[in-house]
């Protein structure tokens, strides 16, 4: 496959991922808040903050690999949050903490944490790496780049 | 430079994101309130252990500690420790059998055995575990009719020196 189609599918599945994860979060800030919390590893300062800004971090930086803008930040930013949510999900597993993992549409119980969140999640860190990377290499040394 | 460049797109998206979320959290009919205290969950009345052959089944309830004792003294209580069997073994409240939550399928035998109109407190170790309210909850749904979970658990009780090992 072209190598550039390739790239272009991928940033669209990723933002749309994570424009769809943002999405379900927004409606019901105090359910995410609760499910970050059961995650026992934050203070309540934090968790509140979190559960306010992280669904418009993912429907920022999701837009922003759809349209293919800012590529550079946003697929660090999703990088960065896939990373945070292994090490979450991991800790929780570690634990044994039988929990909502907080992914998709918090308060309902959709997901709980598991194997098979963690292995999605490496998934998405893998292919926000490939895009990184690749917007790295193909941006050219320029000034006026930003 | 492509370092800065990264640093700061991300930047501007965390700024933008701050922006849009306090706006929704603003105007969201479910926002969250910020704070640094967590907030506290509601104890039951001291009336609802009174009297509770009276009572009708309801859902788990929570309870503290001057009505876990009371309770104790004045009625026969099931007290089950919802952590593992290490954490059990290494202390727990006096008279309190071991139900790990987290091995709740290899435990069905003992549950059963186990009066279902008796008084049943679950506990774990203290606010910051779920394991007691989650078993208060499923022995809730299997068919207990009277069940509270200690919320402060063995943190608050060691207070009393009144521990098993």
């Amino acid at each position: 496959m072209n190598r550039t189609l390739l790239i272009v599918i991928l940033r669209i599945f990723l933002g749309v991922v994570f424009i769809l994860a943002g999405a379900s979060k927004i409606g019901n800030p105090a359910a995410f808040a609760e499910d970050i919390d059961n995650y026992r590893m934050l203070p309540y300062a934090l968790v509140t903050f979190l559960a306010i800004v992280l669904p418009w971090i993912e429907i920022c930086a999701g837009i922003l690999l759809v349209f293919g803008k800012f590529l550079h930040g946003a697929a660090f930013t999703v990088l960065v949050l896939n990373m945070v949510f292994i090490i979450a999900i991991s800790s929780a597993l570690a634990r044994g903490l039988s929990i909502d993992c907080g992914c998709f549409s918090p308060g309902t119980g959709a997901a709980k944490v598991g194997v098979l969140r963690l292995i999605e999640d490496f998934i998405f860190l893998a292919i926000a790496v490939y895009i990184f990377r690749t917007a790295h290499h193909k941006a050219k040394p320029s000034k006026a780049d930003f | 430079m492509y370092i800065s460049k990264t640093l700061l797109q991300s930047m501007l998206i965390l700024i933008i994101s701050a922006f849009l979320g306090f706006a929704n959290n603003y105007f969201s009919s479910q926002p969250v309130k910020i704070s640094t205290e967590r907030p506290g969950t509601p104890e039951a009345p001291d009336s609802t252990f009174h009297n509770s052959h009276s009572l009708n089944i309801s859902e788990p309830v929570i309870i503290n500690k001057n009505q876990l004792k009371n309770l104790i003294a004045t009625e026969d209580v099931i007290l089950v420790d919802a952590r593992s069997p290490e954490e059990y073994a290494a202390g727990y409240i006096s008279g309190a059998i071991n139900i790990p939550f987290d091995h709740l399928g290899d435990y069905m035998h003992e549950i059963d055995a186990l009066p279902k109109d008796q008084w049943l407190v679950t506990y774990c170790e203290g606010p910051r575990c779920d394991k007691a309210e989650r078993l208060a909850w499923t022995l809730y749904e299997i068919g207990f009719e009277r069940i509270a979970y200690y919320n402060a658990g063995l943190e608050d009780w060691q207070t009393t020196k009144d521990i098993e090992q």
